[in-house]
């Protein structure tokens, strides 16, 4: 919108001292073949070596899921010391761009030799067929699912909270320092007073400004565009996921399982603060995101251990969904740190496994050290 | 103590809204602890120990002093629980026909007993990516066209959303003046609701202005500034965007 001459008083422009320039509101195709790539085509890939490691299929969902779980997982481990000792926000963004990239050529090289020479893979649990009720049902969770998703890219819902989440983001683009802006007035801080405390332990807001900063969109718009899109895909395969679970080998009820969780975040809006009215209202924010996908994806790690104590590699996956919770919010941080002492405890005694409680108190760890963390950083402010 | 129980009944009661989809959360526990062991183990069970770890009256008072700790209630995960729920129930039926029936009852059921989040919710039609309101973006366009780093005093609406629209935008106060973010100025509050009241002292509010190097005051468009006050602290009216009025004082440096 621009004024008139008459408007218009007549001034010198003040010389922008931004580091990054900031562009008016628009994505273009490029910009959106950047956001794929990012947020889906190199997460996918970078799963694949994840995948190799824990001996699991390659299917697209469980590569997606591993790799975003892994990037999200060094994000935490990543970012928490450099806020701390200050680094800048473009070099987070290098060095997480270098993660992923690896990974990423790790996974496409895994890939053709799988390609190439084939792979001992464990068989799958689905029957060999489709019957015409799993066709209706998996084409109706699709429909649902791509629903959902037209809504998360044509609407809108505001939220006051983005005054803190969002504005991080611009503030370190624009001033490539970590949350040593405050996001309400935009004076520069020296340290991290109130809420920014919790933002040094739960540093979420530096991945959407790094998706922001590689495909050129303004972070708002990554925050409100991108993100709940990735959030809406992460969390139907970590549904499915669940569901097979629950329901080993049947397509049917896999189904019927995604399309009601799905039909309850649509329906689910009985509170201003129930996770379902988290997840669809504000689906871009660390603590939506704890809540619709990282609860459940415990939940289905745990079914795993139950299944089988002895397998490692759930532990492992567990130690990095905590870690990716720590990351997404400071309720992440206690949250995740209940649940896993609540379900080692019941899994310990029921199944008399000391290994059970051993790898549990190791899962704890990071929560208890990113809360002493976040204790020390709020009693110096 | 008390305070503490009545304080969680409260925020309990808040949470849950009309109760129907925590009830059938609920049900779907007890359904699961009654008919299949293995489910009582692996998930009943540890979903009750998440919630007396976190929700009882010692772990409040010793950790959780925050008002959001109804967020723990997430732990218990209603739409797996109800999910899990009608699919065992409707996995009870054998003929096809009544496996559609129960399912689509158990859809009726949900779309019955919740509220559709799009309309509740009341979201709207996104015309940008940014899906930031239109008005904040028209007001702050006409800043930044003026001035590359408007430093304002702004009306409540815009606290939130400015400063996602361009950090380049400066605030006199934002969310703090509503005890959010870093910290609480009385002195800000003070102005806040000098701005915000029926009739503003805008002698004290451009005053401000000058002392704090303000180049911009954005107000409601039924409160304009008297000319003469406009004149004498240097400020001139720019636009009106949004049912606001954008008023502006170039620097003395560039003028």
């Amino acid at each position: 919108m621009s004024l008139t001459q008459q408007e218009k008083p007549r001034l010198g422009r003040r010389r922008s001292t931004c580091i990054l320039n900031e562009k008016r509101s628009s994505v273009n195709a490029l910009q959106i073949f950047a956001a794929v790539l990012f947020m889906l085509i190199l997460p996918t890939l970078g799963g694949i070596p994840i995948c190799e490691l824990i001996k699991k299929r390659y299917t697209l969902s469980s590569a997606y899921m591993l790799g975003l779980l892994s990037e999200l997982a060094f994000c935490q481990l990543i970012f928490v010391p450099l806020v701390l000792i200050r680094l800048s926000f473009v070099a987070c963004a290098n060095v997480l761009l270098i993660f992923i990239i690896t990974m990423a050529l790790l996974g496409a090289y895994l890939y053709w030799i799988y390609i190439k020479y084939g792979r001992k893979e464990q068989p799958s649990k689905e029957p060999a067929g489709w019957d015409i009720a799993d066709i209706v049902l998996f084409v109706g969770m699709i429909a649902l699912i791509v629903f959902i998703l037209y809504n998360t890219i044509v609407l809108q819902h505001t939220d006051d909270d983005d005054s803190r989440f969002v504005v991080n983001a611009v503030d370190m683009m624009r001033t490539n320092k970590l949350f040593l802006t405050d996001p309400a007035t935009g004076a520069r801080l020296s340290y991290w007073k109130g809420e920014l405390a919790k933002d040094v332990t739960s540093p979420w807001a530096i991945y959407p400004a790094c998706i922001a900063r590689w495909t050129g969109v303004r972070p708002v718009a990554a925050f409100h565009s991108l993100i709940p899109v990735q959030v809406v895909i992460l969390a139907s395969f970590v549904y499915y996921a669940l569901a097979e679970r629950l329901f080993p080998g049947e397509r049917m009820s896999k189904s019927m399982f995604v399309i009601f969780v799905w039909m309850v975040n649509l329906y689910g809006f009985y509170s201003l603060y129930c996770g379902e009215t988290f997840l669809m209202t504000r689906g871009w924010q660390g603590k939506s995101i704890v809540a619709g996908v990282g609860i459940p994806a415990m939940i289905m790690l745990f079914l795993d251990v139950y299944q089988d104590q002895t397998q490692r590699s759930s532990y492992v996956l567990l130690i990095l969904l905590n870690l990716a919770m720590c990351l997404l919010s400071g309720m992440g941080i206690i949250i995740g740190a209940i649940m896993v002492a609540s379900f080692t405890i019941v899994y310990a005694l029921e199944k008399k496994s000391t290994e059970i409680g051993v790898w549990g108190m190791l899962m704890c760890l990071p929560n208890i050290l990113y809360y002493a963390i976040y204790t020390i950083v709020k009693a110096a402010a | 103590m008390d305070e503490i129980i009545a304080q969680m009944m409260e925020w309990g009661a808040k949470y849950v809204g009309g109760g129907a989809f925590f009830g059938m959360a609920l049900i779907s526990c007890v359904f699961l602890y009654i008919t299949s062991q293995k489910d009582r183990k692996r998930i009943v069970y540890p979903i009750l120990t998440s919630i007396i770890l976190a929700m009882n009256p010692i772990s409040i008072s010793l950790l959780f002093s925050d008002m959001s700790y109804w967020r723990f209630l997430w732990m218990i995960p209603d739409g797996m629980l109800i999910a899990l729920f009608f699919v065992k129930m409707i996995k009870v039926c054998r003929a096809r026909k009544e496996l559609i029936a129960a399912f689509v009852s158990f859809m009726l059921i949900i779309m019955i007993a919740g509220n559709y989040v799009y309309e509740a919710a009341k979201f709207t039609k996104a015309k940008t990516p940014d899906k930031l309101d239109r008005g904040v973006k028209a007001v702050c366009d006409v800043m930044l066209e003026l001035d590359n780093h408007p430093r304002a005093i702004m009306r409540d609406k815009y606290l939130c959303e400015a400063r996602q629209y361009s950090g380049d935008i400066k605030l006199y106060y934002g969310r703090n003046i509503h005890w959010y973010i870093t910290y609480h100025d009385w002195e800000h509050e003070y102005y806040y609701k000098m701005l915000e009241s029926r009739t503003p002292n805008y002698d004290k509010l451009l005053a401000l202005c000058i002392e704090e190097d303000l180049n911009f005051i954005v107000t409601y468009a039924d409160k304009s500034i008297p000319e003469n006050v406009l004149e004498e602290y240097g400020f001139r009216e720019i636009t009106e965007k949004d049912n606001s009025i954008i008023y502006y004082r170039a620097d003395e440096a560039e003028e």
